[in-house]
């Protein structure tokens, strides 16, 4: 159906496509290691020094382990409370799933800017505080749509009817979903705490506005460095990130694939 | 398993739905009630009923043309990333399994790192002594620093959102029964024929909603447009911050989110009307 030379030149475009795709990151690591004082691209030399620029600015390491405890909190949250939703609204037939199912994938469509500034405000009218806690329930609230996706794909691709074998052989609900439910959906588990542990740990738009000064998050940290700073240093905390992100894609790919994560075949 | 009327389900969604009630829509409602208070840079907010917010922004020329800018900006960047986009996922269809897998790796794995990074790297690009600049003066040319610019923050936008386009694209291409496009060859269509008369047709949903997911994600991004448009680039996010967070001006903020609100509503339930009728359905069936 389609020519060899049609294939390759879509091809080629595909491959220019990639090149745009990556092109930030690539820059982004390739000018962390410039031995220049300011930024220049290519760029110049080579060196490692504003990776060790880091470690005189505690402000970055704080900000990595605030950044670090609050996307573990987070995913592991959203992943609990995703895997109950799903199991509901899969498994069972009840007044106003519909509205309830809707209100949990609300979060895909509101701007986490939104969110962000709603939460901040409702905070500060009920002078509760800005901590980890509230970076925390943010985080579990737009990362929790992902959570029921990625439990309910496993439900529903599981065979229902072991559950069934194992209720009539006397097994209660609960040892149902402990020994039978639990280890067949356990990849979309895993999937579902690598994923929101990113989209946390990546997250700009929520934490923005609920970073105060003892809580502020690593992509928070560095949108505020680089609005009033113009140097490489930046470069080098984000190649760090990105040399982390693809480890955890590393992690992704060997349980069930990047694109299966998003749903392409 | 299925049971109906029974107290397992609404057992297992309370902790859920506690947490959204109190700290998902509990919230909205009070940031809709901010938005209608009094705000004077005396007394600071006060709260007594006023439409003066949505007012400033409706009638006011200086914050229409920024929400007439905010629509524009995410108008430009959606058809231009659907373009780009879709030839890349037509060629996933056809590709070789290997090619194939190498594309999904280099379109989505940028969606692993924060898009801080991402803007950020655009910086090194076209920025001062950028990429673009470099090349420029190696030909002899001047120019090549457009931070600060549409173009830089149309650039990184297109960037950040080309996955979700691809993606979106990508399915609906999937989701062609391969037999039509066959039966159409085998009465002797040819490929470009074939393409314009039954692929392109059919996959026009999929086109629909990524311009409509690429319109309301654009619309609503804070961090590119901060990053690659400078102090000086007026979008409603932008704004929202700056009166919210630097000013604290929060009634204005507020009726400033919900001007955004509104414009991403509008494009979702769009996309639910004209498309799908809900993203989620397939994934709940």
């Amino acid at each position: 159906m389609i020519t060899d030379r049609a294939r390759s030149v879509l091809g080629v475009y595909a491959a220019c496509v990639c090149a745009f795709a990556v092109l930030p990151v690539v820059a982004i690591v390739a000018e962390s290691f410039t031995a220049t004082n300011y930024l220049v691209f290519p760029p110049v030399g080579f060196s490692t020094r504003w990776y060790r620029a880091i470690f005189d600015r505690p402000e970055f390491i704080q900000s990595a382990w605030v950044s670090l405890v609050v996307a573990a909190g987070a995913s592991v949250a959203s992943t609990a409370l995703g895997t109950l939703c799903a199991i509901a609204l899969v498994r069972f037939e009840f007044l106003g799933r519909q509205a309830l199912q809707s209100l949990f994938m609300a979060p895909l469509s509101l701007p986490g800017l939104i969110l962000g500034l709603a939460l901040l405000q409702f905070f500060a009218v009920r002078n509760l505080p800005r901590d980890l806690t509230a970076l925390m329930i943010g985080h579990v609230i737009v990362t929790m749509p992902f959570a029921i996706r990625f439990v309910t794909v496993a439900l529903t691709g599981m065979n229902a009817s072991v559950e069934l074998a194992a209720q009539s052989l006397g097994a209660d609900r609960l040892t149902t979903f402990l020994k039978v439910t639990l280890p067949l959906i356990q990849a979309g588990i895993v999937a579902s705490l690598v994923f929101t542990f990113i989209l946390s740990f990546d997250d700009v738009a929520v934490s923005l506005f609920l970073s105060s000064a003892n809580a502020t998050t690593l992509p928070v940290r560095i949108y505020t460095y680089i609005d009033q700073n113009y140097d490489p240093l930046v470069t080098a905390v984000s190649a760090l990130i990105v040399f982390a992100a693809f480890l955890a894609l590393a992690l992704v790919e060997r349980i069930i694939g990047v694109g299966r994560l998003f749903g392409l075949r | 398993m299925r049971d109906r009327r029974h107290l397992v389900p609404y057992l297992l969604l309370l902790p859920p739905a506690l947490l959204f009630a109190v700290f998902f829509i509990w919230p909205l409602i009070t940031l809709t009630v901010i938005s209608f208070y009094d705000y004077s840079r005396m007394t600071g907010m006060v709260e007594v009923f006023t439409l003066k917010n949505y007012q400033r922004i409706l009638l006011d020329e200086f914050y229409l043309a920024i929400v007439g800018h905010t629509l524009q900006l995410a108008a430009t960047t959606a058809v231009l990333t659907v373009v780009i986009g879709y030839p890349v996922a037509l060629y996933l269809t056809v590709a070789r399994p290997r090619a194939r897998a190498a594309v999904i790796f280099f379109i989505l794995s940028p969606l692993m790192i924060s898009v801080i990074v991402r803007s950020f790297g655009w910086v090194m690009i076209v920025g001062p002594k950028g990429l673009l600049e470099t090349l420029l003066s190696a030909v002899g040319l001047p120019g090549g620093n457009i931070l600060h610019t549409e173009a830089a923050v149309l650039l990184g936008l297109v960037n950040v959102l080309l996955p979700f386009v691809v993606l979106s694209i990508a399915t609906a291409l999937q989701a062609i029964d391969p037999a039509v496009p066959l039966a159409a060859s085998s009465l002797g269509a040819s490929p470009w024929r074939n393409f314009l008369s039954v692929t392109l047709p059919l996959s026009l949903p999929g086109v629909l909603s990524g311009v409509l997911i690429a319109f309301s994600l654009a619309s609503s991004t804070f961090v590119t447009p901060a990053v690659l448009g400078g102090s000086q680039f007026k979008v409603l996010s932008t704004m929202l911050f700056q009166q919210a967070v630097v000013l604290q001006n929060w009634p204005f903020g507020a009726a400033l989110a919900i001007t955004l609100v509104l414009i991403v509503l509008m494009a979702v339930t769009l996309q639910f009307r004209l498309v799908e009728r809900g993203r989620y359905k397939a994934v709940f069936q």
